[in-house]
This record gives structure tokens, sequence and C-alpha cells, in this order.
């Protein structure tokens, strides 16, 4: 559904600290002033299809960069290819200035880039404690060779425990810490692979459709631990398709389609831009029309919304 | 994979009820005295065996040093003896050749006779080398190119064979995700419904038997989709569950195939002694090349069935996306069902060649599991043409292997096996399947 | 034939003794102890490992190359030592390809392992090392000249009494002979430890990866874990205990042949995991003792029956009897997993997972 949405983010309550991205250079591939993550020539096809083909990006740091693009256009495969849950063909990127392609996913998660998934992977046979003290790095206890001498880990483990009731508290649901995340709402458990993944104090979360399936009531609670993340130092990037929610949070977006980036830039300059318009244009998710208001007297009768 | 249906709920317990109650019953109903335990005595025992087989109901015999006769006993169904001794002797135990079943022989140099001394009054075992007489020895060939052309002969044969009893298995994947464990018992049954038939109806012409026995076969696929898959799927068992069951159906088959059939190897009557018949430099026994011709065109005929018949493009669209197929108006039960009857026919007709060129007995269809295994896994689990790319090679690999001086018949299976695992290490999705997309 | 007849033969205190006797005496133990191996791979790592067979061939060979040709001293200690050994680097053969397969691919590969063992050990061109095709019918200790059989039975056990080596201990139907009642200590008191052993772990924070591994090993990785690394583990874990298991049975035996280690060995264990409870503490114990105690007092009775000729000839005769056991031991399990697959100690959660 298309709802009111505004290209000026002025509108927009904005809360804590940003660097300001807005005079960056809004060229698709265009390089940052301190550039968290850096790619070059990543490509991934499958059978003949290309489905990822990026030349170049660049994602800065401690800002909220927005994925967006239609069905199909190969976002969650990047984010696969990045996080290494996918081999990519071709191409390189790097995180924090180190080389990290094509390493195993648990060692890209290990080194501070921590993802989440679209279809969530909260752990419903574990409770919510459990699962949450499962996202601290290097416990001890976790080593074959001190699981079973428990006064090895045990300070460690106290630690790690009093942490998580510090982030279940933030995202209030320290009070279901002993219940099985199954029995947790889609929104819950969203919550809680978030919370999880802080757990590693990442430095870089990259957030597979957040809001997909989440209750509406939801999704500005959501919305505000997103914002707080950012505010706290941790960049941000993720895969919406929800036009609000995106012209809402985002600092920074880059569009996909077939693969390749058609665009980058501020919301504002993003929802003015005709390539992305084009991009959009006959499905069902609402487009940014070129001035913003007057979205229906530019749709002809009939089409755009559903 | 789509699981369509909703799963009865209620009743699970109630049958679990019914199921222990069963067993207690049955178990206790049958309330007798137990067999007086025979392993406290000081024994001579052994277990007679040609290569993997225990060979039952043959009788030994077992002299002292002085020539007076200490016991005589048959070996049972698991092809083992015991005979009780009460003091330390050289003891004379000799095999009574006369029980020893057809096609059983001694292996070269070694006597029905064997001498065990007793040197202290303990059990000991006894061992004797037997072995399966070849029915059909290969002509001795000349030239090393006309031992490799016959053997690239044979490993075809063997590959189709393999190929053919692979499809199904493959297939039945490929449109429901199950690793069928069972899928070699059918090999097994339609050989031995083959030659039920044949000893029920011996003037029936052959090629009439194995149509017959074929037949027999898919309606036994038709009979496990529709009576214990198919149900079990609507309750939403997962794939592994499934396999497990399975692999439980597979040990109720085999060994009821071998208490109803027989324990011993047999062959069919028809064709039973053939000399090669050669052409070009290859000798080969005519019904092979039958076989071979046979099966080739049965192998054709899939093919087409799956590309030029909607029959075929509904099995294909099955295995490659569900939903998808239901959705474009595909009755994907039906084709389920028929993917069923095929494959398993196909197995049935496989094993009446297989025990047409080898022989016919109970274990022939776990014995080739492995290999169909090894097949199916180096075409790409899923794909029909795959499971025949697979079988071809594994045949052929296992048959030209044997060419090695070091490598004999048994070793060879290892090789198939060890084909696998390399494969598996390399492109797990093997030589025509498709990797698998994450997420 | 009258029911009279029948049950005049009964004699239920033999029947009970001999049914309990199968299920406590060591070759119970043995499969208890292998399906606590399995229970580490399967019920708690989510591993579909058909091929145990091979690490109980692994320790049962392993052992008794190492006691017959008296490789580093020899003796039944070392020959263990050297079956655990071997089990390892069989865990590591079988790991190292196939734990980043799927999971139907995994059991294809363990049961292929299995099979390429046993064809591997039977060949005649390891007679001299392994007994080939035949096996060790009695494992001699050929520098020393004893056999295995009386060192496990005699000089090491403490309950031996060399004046009276027939002597049977025990009371009422349950009696055993020293050596088997001494093994049957040490069996029982292994499979004891290792599941304490295992349940200890499960519990631990190494346990929580573990069962994270087994439910969703992508939110694992995605959580910095390396999850090869941990699969690896377990099966070293479970193929050590399966190896314990061989060397038991071995002991017992005291000769080692490859048909003792056919797949049907591997689906017998499944069935007591199964049975008893995959993903409990216990289940492999419960499960060792009733499997047996169905399958004997079930063989025992069918065969009494048959004897009796209450059942025709052409249905089931004396020497099927034995294959019988095979059939109900498939329909258990299929049984089993279709309307109680969590087994008798298992929680109904905790079984109905998707192997990855």
């Amino acid at each position: 559904m298309s709802g009111k949405f505004a290209a000026d983010k002025a509108d927009f309550p904005t809360s804590g600290p940003r660097v300001d991205v807005l005079g960056a250079d809004p060229r698709p591939g265009s390089s940052k002033p301190d550039s968290i993550l850096s790619v070059r020539g990543v490509s991934r096809s499958f059978g003949g299809l290309k489905a990822v083909d990026v030349e170049a990006l660049e994602v800065q740091r401690g800002v909220i960069t927005a994925f967006i693009g239609p069905n199909g256009a190969g976002k969650t495969t990047f984010f696969n290819l990045l996080t290494g849950f996918d081999e990519a063909d071709t191409g390189q990127w790097s995180f924090e200035g180190r080389e990290l392609s094509n390493k195993a996913s648990h060692l890209i998660a290990q080194d501070g880039m921590v993802r989440t998934f679209q279809l969530t992977k909260s752990l419903g046979k574990m409770t919510v404690m459990d699962n949450m003290l499962l996202g601290a790095p290097n416990q001890l206890g976790e080593r074959l060779s001190m699981s079973l001498l428990r006064g090895a880990w045990r300070k460690q483990e106290a630690a790690i425990r009093a942490k998580a009731e510090e982030l279940l508290q933030r995202f209030n649901m320290v009070h279901m810490q002993d219940e099985y995340a199954a029995t947790l709402s889609g929104g819950q458990r969203k919550l809680l692979e978030m919370a999880r993944a802080l757990m590693a104090d990442p430095a870089l979360i990259l957030l597979d459709e957040p809001m997909a399936g989440v209750n509406p009531a939801l999704v500005q609670s959501l919305l505000q631990h997103v914002e707080a993340l950012r505010d706290d130092g941790v960049s941000v990037l993720f895969i919406e398709h929800d036009m609000d929610v995106i012209m809402g949070i985002s600092d920074w977006i880059v569009v996909l389609a077939e693969g390749q980036i058609i665009a980058e830039g501020t919301p504002a300059q993003v929802s003015k831009n005709p390539v992305v318009i084009d991009a959009y244009l006959g499905t069902n998710t609402a487009a940014p029309a070129a001035d913003g208001a007057q979205a229906e007297s530019d749709v002809a009768p009939g089409e755009g919304n559903s | 994979m789509c699981v369509r249906g909703k799963a009865r709920g209620g009743s699970a317990s109630r049958q679990t009820a019914l199921v222990v109650m069963l067993m207690l019953i049955i178990g206790s109903l049958f309330i007798g005295m137990a067999p007086a335990g025979a392993q406290d005595d000081v024994v001579l025992r052994g277990t007679l065996r040609s290569g993997r087989d225990p060979i039952d109901a043959v009788t030994l015999s077992v002299v002292n040093s002085a020539g007076a006769e200490v016991g005589t006993t048959t070996t049972g169904a698991d092809g083992k003896w015991e005979v009780p001794i009460n003091a330390a002797d050289t003891y004379t135990i000799t095999i009574d050749e006369a029980t020893l079943p057809e096609g059983i022989g001694f292996k070269g140099g070694n006597s029905n006779v064997v001498e065990r001394e007793v040197t202290e009054l303990r059990t000991f075992s006894v061992g004797f080398q037997l072995e399966a007489v070849d029915a059909q020895p290969l002509v001795a060939i000349d030239s090393t190119t006309t031992r490799v052309l016959n053997r690239v002969a044979s490993g075809i044969k063997v590959g189709l064979l393999v190929a053919l009893a692979s499809v199904g298995l493959s297939l039945i994947y490929g449109v429901t995700g199950l690793v069928n464990f069972a899928h070699s018992e059918m090999v097994t049954f339609g050989a031995v419904i083959a030659f039920g038939i044949e000893a029920l109806m011996p003037s029936v012409p052959f090629p009439i038997t194995v149509l017959l026995a074929v037949i027999v076969g898919g309606a036994l696929g038709f009979l496990l989709e529709r009576g214990l898959f198919r149900p079990l799927r609507k309750r939403k068992m997962n794939n592994i569950s499934l396999m497990i069951v399975s692999i439980g159906l597979a040990f109720v088959l085999r060994y009821a195939i071998v208490i109803y059939f027989r324990a011993e190897p047999v062959g069919y009557k028809h064709y039973l002694i053939q000399t090669g018949t050669k052409i070009g430099p290859i000798s080969l026994p005519m019904k092979d090349w039958v076989i071979i011709v046979v099966a080739f065109v049965l192998l054709l005929a899939v093919g087409l069935l799956l590309q030029k018949t909607r029959l075929g493009t509904a099995m294909r669209a099955v295995a490659d996306n569900p939903p998808l197929a239901q959705s474009s108006g595909i009755n994907v039960d039906s084709t389920i069902l028929a993917v069923w009857i095929a494959g398993s026919a196909l197995a049935a007709a496989g094993g009446i060649f297989l025990g047409l060129t080898q022989v016919v007995e109970w274990q022939m269809g776990e014995k080739m599991l492995l290999l169909i295994f090894a097949a199916v896994t180096l075409g790409g689990l899923g794909t029909a043409y795959g499971a025949m790319v697979g079988g071809l090679v594994i045949g052929l690999a296992s048959e030209v292997i044997t060419l090695h001086p070091w490598v004999d018949s048994n070793l060879k299976f290892g090789v198939a096996l060890l084909v696998l695992i390399l494969v598996l290490l390399v492109r797990p999705q093997g030589i025509l399947g498709v990797r698998e997309r994450f997420g | 034939m009258n029911t009279d007849v029948l049950f005049a033969a009964i004699d239920i205190n033999k029947l009970l003794g001999t049914t309990l006797r199968s299920s406590i005496n060591v070759q119970s133990a043995a499969f208890a102890l292998g399906a606590v191996g399995l229970n580490m791979h399967y019920g708690f790592t989510g591993l579909l490992n058909v091929g145990m067979v091979a690490f109980m061939a692994a320790g049962s060979y392993g052992m008794a190359m190492v006691f017959t040709q008296g490789f580093l001293g020899g003796g039944i200690l070392m020959g263990a030592l050297f079956g655990l050994i071997f089990a390892t680097v069989i865990a590591l053969l079988i790991g190292i390809p196939a734990l980043r397969l799927r999971g139907d691919y995994l059991a294809i590969v363990t049961i292929a392992i299995g099979e390429v063992m046993r064809i591997g050990f039977r060949s005649d061109k390891l007679l001299w090392l392994t007994g080939g095709p035949f096996g060790l019918p009695s494992i001699e200790d050929r520098g020393q000249g004893v056999s295995l059989a009386d060192r496990v039975g005699r000089d090491w056990n403490p309950l031996w009494d060399t004046d009276n080596p027939t002597k049977r201990l025990g009371f009422w139907e349950l009696t055993f002979d020293a050596k088997t009642i001494w093994l049957m200590i040490i069996g029982w008191t292994a499979v004891f430890l290792c599941s304490i052993f295992i349940w200890r772990l499960i519990q631990s924070p190494w346990g929580r990866v573990v069962k994270a591994i087994r439910e969703d090993e992508d939110a694992a990785r995605a959580l910095g874990k390396n999850v090869f690394s941990y699969k690896m583990q377990s099966l070293i874990i479970g193929g050590v205990i399966g190896a314990m298991a061989g060397i038991l049975r071995t002991w017992d035996t005291g000769f080692v042949e490859t048909q003792q280690f056919r797949p049907q060995t591997t689906f017998f264990i499944w069935t007591v995991l199964i049975l008893g409870g995959a993903a409990s503490k216990w289940g492999p114990v419960i499960g060792a003792f009733v499997f047996w105690f169905i399958l004997t007092i079930a063989e025992e009775a069918l065969r009494q029956v048959v004897d009796s000729g209450w059942i025709p000839e052409w249905f089931i005769d004396s020497s099927d009897v034995g294959r019988v056991r095979l059939i109900m031991m498939g329909l258990m399990l299929a049984a089993l997993m279709i309307w109680r697959p969590q087994g008798i100690l298992g929680k109904k959660e905790e079984a109905l997972l998707d192997v990855r």
C-alpha cells in the first residue's frame, strides 16, 4: 500500500548525532569519506543468469545505509556473498581495511560483520537467554578442552549473562528470558535476532528485511532500535521493501536492479532519480514520485497503487 | 519439499498404545522354554559361507584321532555349526560334499577335510575355504586389447543394469525428497518374482515372464507409495524420518524374501548355460548381448518418456519445483505415483537381467545398494539422466579396474565406493546435478 | 495342537531368565555404548551417521591387530588404545569430506565408508594382518602365545578363580561365567560413564553451540561459530565411544570377522537409540535393554511355537526364526519413526528435527 511519504528528510523526526553525508557524491559506486566496507567487481551467476554484478560500492561508517530495489534485484544474494554464505564468482571486498573475499562465514562474523536473516533464525528449541548467550564471542566454555572445567569459564559466563540481560532489557524482553524462542511472536523473534547479533559488539550489522512479517505496531519500536544502534556507533546496512521505512530512517540509499547498482544517494536524491523511478515502474511497491506529495496525479488511473 | 494435507491429530497416542499392546500380547502369547544355552559347553565350531553368504543345511562330521566319531551336525540358516568335544586331541572335521548346495565348491587346492589340534579344553573355531563356483566362466582371452574390450563390454552391461536400478531411486528423490533405502529390494523382488513365474509356468516364453515380473514389480511400487509413503507424507513426516522408515522397510522386504524364497543362489532355467558369442573381438554369452540391447532400449524409452510425453514433463516439473508444478495444474500425487511405479518396474527389470547374467539370490539387491548410491550421487541426485550416466560410469569403472592385477572382484566394490566419496568431495551435486542455492 | 500342550511347556523362570540375560549381558552393553556414541552424533548434533560399524570395526580390528602382532608392546591396553586412535583417524577421514555436505549425503558417505573398511579388512591382501575373509577366529598374541580370551578373562580379571575356572556367578537364572561378569561390569560402567560425560558436555557452553548447530547451522555460523570444527569434534567423540563398543564386543567374543560389521549392525544400533529416545540422557541404556528384551522374548517364543508345531511349516520353519529377528528390527524401526519417533525417554519436540 502506498502511504504518504516525503522526499525531504527534514519532515521526519530524527534523533542523535549523524555524520553529514548530504554532501557525499551520489553516483553509484562513489567513494565515501570514511568507508567501513569496500567492494570491487563482485559478481555471482546462477546458470546463465547474473544475479549480482556490482562494480564498486563503498559503505560509509556510522550511518544507516539502505539497500533497495525491485524483487529479484539481487540484494539478499549480495548480502550472502559479503558475509560468506555464498561464493562469489569474481571480485573482492574488504572490511575495516581487511580483505574478506571468500572468507568463511563464521570468520567474517568474528571479524565484526554480523548479519540477520530474512527468515528469522532465532533458535526456537533454545531459550531466549541461551540464544543471547550464543551471540557472545570468544567464550572459553565453548572450547571442548575447557567445557567441563566449570571453574575456567564460570566468571566469563556470568559476565556474558549480565550483558545479555542488559540488552534484553533494552529490547524489553528480559522478562521472557527463560521462554523458548519458538513461543515468541514473529516481531519478538526479529528483536531477539537483533539483540543476539549485538552481543558480539559488531562494527557493521547487516539486516535482511528486518521489518518483514512484523506486526505494524511493532515496526516503530524496531525502527527506534535500529536508530539507536547507529547512535551507538554501529554501522547499519539493511535491505527493505517498505518505502516509508526506508525514507524515514536511512541516511543513505543504494539502489539495486538486476544485480547492478543503478543509483546511490540520500533519500531526497534517490527519490528524484529518474533511473530509480524507471526501475520501479510497474511494480506494486509504491515508487517514489517525482516531487513527493502529488503522487496520485502522476500515476495513470488504475496503475500503481495496490 | 512441499507437503500437502493436514496431519492427523489425536490418533497418534492411540496408535502407540495399540502397537505397544500388540507387542506385549504377541510376546506373552507364545511362552515356552528357552532352549538350553550351548555357549558354555566346549565345542568345535565354525561358520560356513561363500563370500559373505552363510551356507545352511550342510552336514559335517567330527572324528577324533582314534577314528571314533565325536559328533555330526548340520549348519543352520546362519551357516553356523558346533560339535561338543570333551578332550584335548587332534580332530578331523569333514564336510559331506553331497550336502553342499549347487554352485558352491572349495577354493583351489582346498579340501573338504580339515584337521584341528585341540591343545587345551576350550572352544576352537574351524574354517573351511568355500566359494561360489562361477556358472559362466569367462573364455580365456589372449591379447590385451581383446581383454580390455571384453571388460569394457562387461562394464557397459553392468553399468546399464545399475542405471536401470538407479533411475527409480534418483527420480523418487527428485519428486519427493526421499532417499529410498528399500529401492534395492525392488531389484531382488523382480528377479525373485520372475523365478517364481518361471517355476510356475515353465512353458511360457521367457520374455513374457520378464514382462509379467516387471509388471508385478511396478505393482509393488504402487502399493508402497499408495499404502505407505503417501499417507506418511500427508502426516507431515520429514524426509529423514521417511528415510529411516525406508531402511526398516528394506529389512522387512529382504528377510521376507529370504524366508519365503530361499537362501541359496539359483539361476533361471531358461538360457542357463551359454557359451560366448563373438561379435568382433568381444565374446559374451548371447543373453548378455540381448540384455545390453534391451536395457539400452529401456533407458532410451525412459528418456523419451521424460522429454516427449506430458507425464514425463510433469515428472521433471515436480522434481524441480513441486508447488510451482502443482499450481500449474499438474497433479503432483499422481505424478509421484507414476514415478514410483516406473522406478520400481525398471529396478525389477534390472534385477531380472542381473539374475539372468549372474544369479538370483536374496542379497542381490543389498549388494547393489551401494553401487546404486554411488551411481546416483555421481550422476546427481534427482535427475534420471544423472542416474544413467552415473550407472554407466560406475559399471565401467568397477569392471575395468579388475584388469589391474591387484584388484579382485571383491575390491571392485571398494572402488565404486571410493569413487562415490571422491565425487562428493569435489562436486557434491554430481555430474548433472545443480548446485543448491543458499537460502 | 491345543493350547494345553503349549502352556504346559511354560517355564516362566527360564524364559524370563534367558531374556533378561540377553538384555544385560556384554552384547547389550556393547550396543548401548554404540548407541551412546550415535546419540552424540545424531541425537545431540544432528549428524546422520549411518556408518557406526566403521568406528566399531576400527576399534575391534585396531585392537586385534595390535594384540596379535605385538606392535608397540602389544597387550590388551595398548590394543584398545590403538583401536581408539584408529577410530579417531576414521572420524577425520569421514569428516573432512562429508561434514560439509547435506544430511542425506552424509548418510550415504558414512555407509560407504563402513563398507569400504569392511571390504578392505576382508581382502586377501591383508590376510596377514586382519585374517582377510575369515577374520581372526581366535585372537592370539603370537609373540606370547596367549589368546585374547584368556588375557581378558583370566589374567586381567579380578573375579577369576583359578581353582574353579568354570564357576558361575550370579543368582536365580542370571548366572554368568567369571569373564562375562567382569566384562559386563566394565561394559556397563563404560556406558554409564560415557552417558554422563556426554550429558555434561551438552549442558556446557560447548554443548550450547552444538545444539544450535543441530537446529540451524547457518545461524551458528552467523554468530561466529566454526560449525565444521564442532561437528568434527562431535564425530570424533561419538566415534571413539563407538570404537569402545567394538572393543568390548571383541573382548567378549575373542574373535573378529567382517560379518560382525555389516550395515545391519549399524541399523540395530539405530533402532536401539531411537527406541530408547534420541537426545536423552539414558535413552541408549533403556533402548539396549528393551531392544534385546523384545527381540529375545519374541524369538524364543517364536522358536518354541514353531517347534511345537503351532505354526505351519510353510509360514515359518525353524531355520527362519533367526531371520525373523531382522524383520522385527525393520518393523520396530519403521513403527518407531511413524508413531513414536521420540522413543521411550525422548521429548516429542526434540525428535522431529529436519537434519541439515
